[in-house]
């Protein structure tokens, strides 16, 4: 049996012809960014006695980040802030935070966003919609994220974000403060969070 | 309403007019009317405080009833309110029985004493409470009751203040100042009891055994597990329970030996 026989070089033609129409869309597996505690952060502002804006941070960031780096895919965001690493400059107000006046962080010790679906809104520019989790209680909200640069580390690829969110702490059950005692605290909390994580895998097949 | 007004002062008034009501009237000579209106003005200004510095809706969210457009977080220190309201309840009833049964008064306030402890730690589970947690809890709460059923009326109340005022500190100190306000409600009610009593002095000695140890001891029980559970900072934890069970403990002491050093 040889390729000559005009059958059997028509049935392998076909094949070829078939194999090549069925082939599947080149897909990018996208890559695992783990954050990197060290360089991921989350500040907070919030209006003091209607005067101030105060400014605090959430240290130390935990989760991952599943993106493809081409510029129009969306990330996709599983973060973890732990309350215990709140950090406002001042013990007494770390107190504070983790009190049952605020975080309540015996009860509820972490904070949580996982991206449900995103729009672009530019190049490496998404509005990420997911579902955040803080003080117990679990809201749909929008986040503007921009993917901040791509860079490369001794550990690898570092992939680095800015993510921009502004929430009310009402919404999730955190009233102390704004009514009772009035106007000692806004209700609008703006958070930016920074991240940077070394990214692993992410391969074209 | 103003804040503090209405979380500190409202508290004050209501809970010691309610006890004065029995103290400074003719009723102050049926025991069982005072005993009744002091130990529920004590109950009745740690819950107007707790309702004024929460929300109402705290304490409906502990019970198993649906409200509608609440999605806010069950958090168990909301268990304080509904505490205070169960001994609001319970208060004027254990006056009543134990009068309608002087012969078993005793029996009685011992019974009352170890389930109320005990009831209190067993449906108050604060975040990472143990069984020995819970045991101490039950613990703090009947030998703080017991301390206060030894002294007088003026003693307790006075053990009372001290008591409150000292875990309000704590609070203050560990991040808890919704706390420390309830507790400086219940001390400034206590207090004003106290300055009643003084002032208008009974013709017969009031017992505290009963329905006022009972709602003293498991107020302050409560509030140092409560402090103790979600404390953050430096502050030892023993602090609270020692508090709640120490100042009790030297007012009886001070007021057994006032009495015995009288004379005859």
């Amino acid at each position: 049996m040889t390729l000559a026989q005009p059958r059997i070089r028509f049935a392998v033609l076909l094949a070829v012809s078939l194999g090549i129409a069925a082939a599947p869309e080149v897909k990018v597996d996208p890559a695992t960014i783990t954050l990197d505690p060290v360089h991921s952060v989350a500040l907070f502002r919030i209006q003091h006695l209607e005067a101030g804006l105060f400014w605090g941070r959430f240290n130390a960031l935990e989760g991952t980040v599943k993106w493809t780096m081409e510029p129009t895919a969306a990330p996709v965001f599983d973060i973890a802030a732990k309350i215990a690493n709140a950090d406002t400059g001042s013990e007494k107000l770390d107190g504070n935070l983790q009190g049952p006046n605020f975080f309540n962080a015996k009860e509820f010790p972490t904070i949580t966003f996982k991206s449900t679906g995103a729009t672009a809104a530019g190049d490496r520019h998404w509005m990420v919609k997911g579902d955040l989790t803080l003080h117990g209680v679990t809201k749909p909200v929008e986040v503007d994220c921009v993917a901040t640069g791509i860079g490369t580390g001794p550990a690898g690829t570092k992939v680095g974000f800015e993510c921009n969110l502004t929430l009310k702490r009402s919404d999730f059950g955190m009233k102390w403060g704004i009514e009772k005692p009035a106007k000692a605290l806004g209700d609008e909390v703006k958070l930016i969070i920074a991240l940077e994580g070394d990214a692993v895998g992410g391969t074209a097949q | 309403m103003n804040y503090l007004v209405s979380v500190v002062l409202l508290p004050i008034l209501v809970g010691s007019g309610v006890a004065s009501a029995a103290l400074l009237g003719p009723l102050r000579q049926r025991a069982a009317i005072v005993e009744c209106c002091v130990a529920s003005g004590l109950a009745i200004a740690f819950l107007i405080s707790f309702v004024h510095e929460v929300d109402p809706s705290a304490l409906l969210r502990q019970l198993p009833v649906e409200l509608k457009d609440d999605d806010a977080p069950f958090e168990r220190w909301h268990r304080l309110g509904l505490v205070a309201l169960l001994l609001t309840v319970v208060a004027p009833a254990l006056a009543l029985l134990t009068a309608a049964v002087p012969r078993h008064r005793r029996a009685l306030v011992i019974t009352a004493t170890l389930l109320s402890a005990c009831g209190v730690a067993a449906f108050v589970a604060f975040p990472g409470a143990s069984n020995g947690g819970r045991a101490l809890f039950a613990a703090t709460c009947a030998l703080s009751s017991g301390a206060i059923a030894m002294c007088g009326l003026r003693t307790a109340m006075c053990a009372l203040a001290v008591a409150c005022v000292g875990m309000a500190v704590c609070a203050v100190l560990t991040g808890f100042p919704s706390l420390a306000i309830m507790c400086v409600a219940v001390a400034g009610t206590a207090g004003s009891i106290a300055l009643v009593a003084c002032w208008r002095r009974s013709p017969r000695m009031h017992s505290v055994a009963g329905a006022i140890s009972v709602v003293s001891g498991t107020l302050v029980g409560t509030v140092a597990a409560c402090g103790e559970a979600y404390a953050s900072g430096n502050l030892p934890n023993w602090t609270w329970n020692a508090l709640a069970v120490a100042v009790p403990v030297a007012g009886a002491l001070l007021y057994r030996m006032t009495t015995s050093a009288k004379p005859s």
